[in-house]
């Protein structure tokens, strides 16, 4: 941060960014001030050393971040340990392609992920979230289900998943993984992992 | 029959991907790459073979990559020939790769080297299709955990 900050030219070469929040969770206001300088990224990392609630960060912090996933180049999100995601918060990351849910524990992530109102802008975009690659390392299914419930204003989904390509989830609900893969007609690659053994419908 | 170190490792059925096969039917014509990992759970140790079984359901499709990732601690070793007549050449046209990982709970020193050494025997006596294989890069390992 110091060097971008020092020589600000190196801003628009960064493609991929580990943000890894420690206590400080809101950060010092020169982090944000980087942050703005950002123009290309096109894949961002967002972790905490414990755990981070969505909901409860500072405007300024999650605005600079939505920011960076409303950049017309970024495609890849990444969170690790971040709970309470708003998928609206997706809805203006016009070009996200992959998204990667690593180590959450609450049943509750992306639970009343549409009540929110996006943060900005208001205009909505004419197509939904096109993804092709999803990864949920734990308790998936639940996840995967708010994916498919959310929905935008207008009545589109936050997420299109027709076009998804790749999907890694850990199995704890055959039948959801079943209404799932129904939206999905291009499925290339598909990874399956279960820490619990339900019983089959 | 061949058991694999008193009764420690066979193919799991009765699994979390029991139905595995009937949900990817629809996919199949587009699925290339797919992999299954089953962690353990000391609440189901009867396993009866259902990976092969269900494996069996989507046969003929386009996979080329397949992994496949056990745990398992019980019953004989006789079960892997269904995974082994499952995955037929024939059966999987354009299947390129077959990875087994076969991961099993932690043993002390000299019951590694003679699970390692019975391990061997069940390899060359469970796949031989698969071991036999032109077209198939069929690796399979053994993992302690």
């Amino acid at each position: 941060m110091e060097l971008i900050n020092r020589a600000p030219a190196i801003a628009n070469y960064i493609r991929h960014l580990e943000l890894s929040f420690g206590k400080w969770d809101d950060g010092p206001n020169d982090f944000l001030c980087t942050l703005q300088r950002l123009t290309k990224v096109e894949s961002l990392t967002i972790s905490h050393w414990d755990f981070l609630d969505w909901r409860t960060l500072q405007w300024p912090v999650r605005n600079a971040l939505l920011r960076l996933m409303y950049l017309p180049t970024f495609t890849t999100l990444t969170l690790r340990s971040v709970d309470n995601f708003l998928l609206a918060d997706l809805v203006h990351a016009a070009n996200l392609r992959c998204l990667k849910i690593l180590k959450f524990y609450s049943t509750t992530f992306f639970e009343n992920s549409t009540d929110a109102a996006p943060v900005t802008p208001i205009i909505l975009p004419e197509k939904s979230v096109q993804l092709r690659e999803l990864l949920f390392d734990s308790e998936g299914m639940s996840g995967i289900k708010q994916i498919t419930d959310a929905r935008r204003f207008d009545g589109l989904p936050v997420i299109d998943l027709t076009g998804l390509a790749s999907l890694s989830v850990n199995v704890d609900d055959m039948d959801a993984l079943r209404t799932f893969l129904k939206q999905c007609e291009y499925l290339v690659k598909l990874e399956l992992t279960s820490k619990t053994f339900p019983q089959a419908s | 029959m061949i058991f694999f170190f008193n009764h420690i490792i066979s193919v799991p059925c009765n699994s979390a991907f029991a139905g595995f096969g009937d949900i990817i039917t629809p996919h199949i014509r587009v699925l290339k790459v797919a992999s299954l990992s089953e962690s353990p759970d000391p609440n189901h140790d009867i396993y009866q073979g259902t990976i092969p079984s269900e494996l069996a359901k989507i046969a003929g499709g386009n996979v080329v990559e397949l992994t496949i990732e056990v745990t398992l601690w019980d019953s004989s070793a006789e079960e892997w020939g269904k995974l082994d007549t499952a995955l037929a050449s024939s059966k999987w046209p354009a299947l390129k790769t077959f990875l087994l990982t076969i991961r099993v709970l932690s043993r002390h020193g000299p019951e590694i080297d003679r699970m390692a050494e019975s391990f061997e025997q069940v390899r060359k006596a469970q796949f031989p299709r698969l071991l036999a294989s032109q077209s198939v890069d069929f690796r399979i390992e053994l993992r302690w955990i």
